[in-house]
C-alpha cells in the first residue's frame, strides 16, 4: 500500500517533473521553430548597396554557388538608351554592333535591341551574367549607373554570414528586410 | 632514290620547324592573354593619350567655400558667379569675396549679362537678379519634365537648355518666350537633341549665333537666333581629338576668337578647338582631375582664362595659355 501511496506520490511528483520538462521543451522548441522559420523565411537577408559597391568582381568569385546569386539588374527609368552605350560596348570600339569583339560582357549577356534611330534598350539574360560588374563599370564610367549589382533572392541561399559580404572590399553588403530585399535604383527603387 | 629521301628529310625539317614555330607563338600568346583580366574595364590607355598637346596651365584655384558645386558663369569686370546647394557666390576678379546671392533652391545653371544682370537657372525655371543681387523677376516655370541645365544669353534674347524636354528655349530679356530650338525637324533637318543624362550646355558666339551641345551625338550643333539649323562639328573617339564615352562634351563655352572650350565625362579632359572644330589644344589632361569627376563647368574671361569648375575639389581651377617651366 505504502508501497502504493509511494508509488502515486512519485508518479504525482514524475508527472510534475515530467510535465515541466516538456512544456520547458514545448518552449524551446517552440523557440528554436520561430528562430528556424524566421530565418528560413528571411524576415532580413543579404543585399549589396549599389551607392557603395566597387564593382570589384568579388561578387562572381566569391559565392557558395557555382554560379554566383549576385546579377547585374538594369534601370530602365534611368538609362539613356545610347547607341553607343559603355556598358555594352567595349571602350575604343570600332563599331557599334552586336559583333563578339565589340562587346564588353565576357559573358555575352547584355542583348541590345532597336527602338528607333538612334536608341537602344539593353536588357539582361540573367543565366549568362555571372555578377563580374565590367557593365556596371562602364556604364557608371560615362553614363548613367543604370547598371548595376544586386543579390537575387530567387538563388541566394540567405547564408548566416554572406560568403561574398565577407570579402567585399567597401562594405557593401548588409541585411534588409526580406519584405523589401532590393536596393533599387531610379523609379524602380521609389516607393 | 638519293634525292627522293633529301626532299622527304627537307619535308620533315621544315614540319617540324613550322609545328615548333607556331606551337610556340601560341603558347607565348596564350601566356599573354593569361596576364590580362578579362573582367576587367581599362580605360588608362586612352588617358595617356593627350601627353604634348597640353598648352595650358593651372595658374590659380579659387575655393568659393561651397559644399556643393553646381554652375560657374564670368560676368563683366571679370567678376566670377558660382552657384552651390542655395546660394550663389560673387567672387572678385582677383578671387576674393564680392558677395553672394541667397536662392530658393538649388541653381543648376547661370548665366550674367552684360549689365550685371544673373540668370539662374533652377530646376524648372529661371530666375533673374539684378547687379545688386535683387531679384527683379521668375519666370514661369516650364513644366514638371524640365530639367534646366544651361544659360547663354546674347543682345536681345536669353536661350535656356532643357535636358527634360530635349529643346532649347529661347526667350526674350523680359521672360516671353518665344521660340522652342532643336525639336527633329527632318523637313527642317533638325537632327533633335539626343541627352541621354543631365547635360545639356548651350553658349552664344561672338557673332551672336547659339551653340548648343547634342551630347548623345557627340557634336556641338549652330542655330540662328531664330532656331534655324545651321552647321555642326564633333565625332565620337576616345583619342583626345573627339568626344568619349555615350554622351559628351558635357560643357562648352566660346572663347573670344570664336573657338570653344570643352569638358567631358568619364575620362575627364578639357580641350579646345578652333572655329572649325579642330582639336587645337589640351587645356587639363585627365590626371589633373581626381577620379570619377563630373560636372566640370566652363566659362572664359575677357582675357581667354579658361575657367573649370571642379566640384570634387570644391574649388574653381583657372587656366591660362602657356606651359609652366
Amino acid at each position: 500500500m505504502k508501497n502504493d501511496k509511494e508509488g502515486k506520490l512519485t508518479s504525482r511528483r514524475d508527472f510534475i517533473r515530467s510535465g515541466l520538462h516538456t512544456a520547458a521543451g514545448i518552449a524551446l522548441g517552440g523557440l528554436a521553430g520561430v528562430l528556424i522559420s524566421r530565418s528560413a523565411s528571411g524576415d532580413m537577408v543579404w543585399q549589396l548597396d549599389p551607392n557603395i559597391c566597387v564593382q570589384c568582381e568579388k561578387c562572381s568569385q566569391n559565392c557558395v554557388l557555382p554560379q554566383s546569386a549576385v546579377r547585374v539588374v538594369h534601370s530602365f527609368s534611368m538609362c539613356g538608351y545610347c547607341d553607343l552605350c559603355s556598358g555594352y560596348l567595349q571602350p575604343g570600339a570600332k563599331s557599334r554592333d552586336t559583333g563578339a569583339e565589340t562587346r564588353l560582357c565576357p559573358t555575352g549577356a547584355i542583348k541590345r535591341t532597336y527602338v528607333e534611330e538612334p536608341y537602344f534598350e539593353y536588357t539582361i539574360d540573367e543565366e549568362l551574367c555571372i555578377g563580374c560588374g565590367k557593365c556596371v563599370k562602364g556604364c557608371g564610367a560615362f553614363g548613367n549607373g543604370s547598371l548595376y549589382l544586386q543579390v537575387k533572392h530567387d538563388r541566394c541561399l540567405n547564408c548566416n554570414e554572406c560568403s561574398i559580404g565577407r570579402s567585399c572590399p567597401s562594405g557593401a553588403y548588409r541585411r534588409v528586410p526580406a519584405s523589401s530585399p532590393y536596393i533599387l535604383r531610379g523609379d524602380e527603387g521609389k516607393k | 632514290m638519293k634525292n627522293d629521301r633529301l626532299l622527304v628529310g627537307i619535308i620533315i625539317i621544315v614540319s617540324v620547324a613550322g609545328i615548333l614555330y607556331f606551337g610556340i607563338r601560341a603558347i607565348t600568346e596564350n601566356s599573354k592573354k593569361d596576364g590580362e583580366n578579362p573582367f576587367d574595364y581599362n580605360i588608362e590607355k586612352f588617358k595617356k593619350s593627350e601627353k604634348g598637346l597640353v598648352h595650358y596651365s593651372e595658374v590659380r584655384r579659387l575655393d568659393p567655400g561651397l559644399q556643393r558645386l553646381h554652375a560657374i558663369a564670368v560676368g563683366p569686370d571679370n567678376k566670377v558667379y558660382i552657384s552651390g546647394e542655395d546660394s550663389v557666390v560673387i567672387l572678385n576678379r582677383d578671387g576674393g569675396p564680392h558677395s553672394s546671392i541667397k536662392t530658393p533652391g538649388t541653381v543648376f545653371c547661370l548665366a550674367v549679362d552684360r549689365n550685371g544682370d544673373l540668370y539662374a537657372g533652377l530646376k524648372d525655371h529661371v530666375e533673374v537678379y539684378d547687379a545688386k543681387g535683387d531679384k527683379t523677376a521668375q519666370w514661369e516655370s516650364l513644366g514638371e519634365r524640365a530639367i534646366l541645365t544651361s544659360i547663354a544669353v546674347s543682345r536681345e534674347s536669353v536661350f535656356v537648355a532643357d535636358a527634360g524636354n530635349f529643346i532649347v528655349w529661347k526667350f526674350d530679356k523680359s521672360g516671353t518666350k518665344q521660340a522652342r530650338i532643336g525639336e527633329k525637324n527632318k523637313a527642317k533637318d533638325i537632327p533633335g537633341f539626343v541627352i541621354p543624362s543631365a547635360y545639356f550646355d548651350v553658349s552664344v558666339d561672338p557673332d551672336g549665333f547659339l551653340w548648343v551641345v547634342n551630347p548623345g551625338r557627340h557634336s556641338l550643333e549652330n542655330y540662328t537666333a531664330a532656331g534655324g539649323f545651321r552647321t555642326s562639328w564633333g565625332e565620337y573617339s576616345m583619342e583626345p581629338a573627339g568626344f568619349c564615352g555615350c554622351c559628351n562634351p558635357t560643357h562648352m563655352a566660346v572663347l573670344e576668337d570664336g573657338s570653344f572650350v570643352t569638358s567631358e565625362k568619364g575620362i575627364a579632359r578639357v580641350k579646345v578647338y578652333n572655329r572649325l572644330g579642330e582639336l587645337v589644344s589640351v587645356v587639363a589632361a585627365p590626371d589633373q582631375f581626381s577620379e570619377g569627376v563630373v560636372g566640370l563647368d566652363l566659362a572664359v574671361d575677357s582675357s581667354g582664362r579658361i575657367y573649370v569648375l571642379d566640384p570634387k575639389e570644391k574649388v574653381v581651377r583657372i587656366f591660362e595659355k602657356g606651359v609652366k617651366k
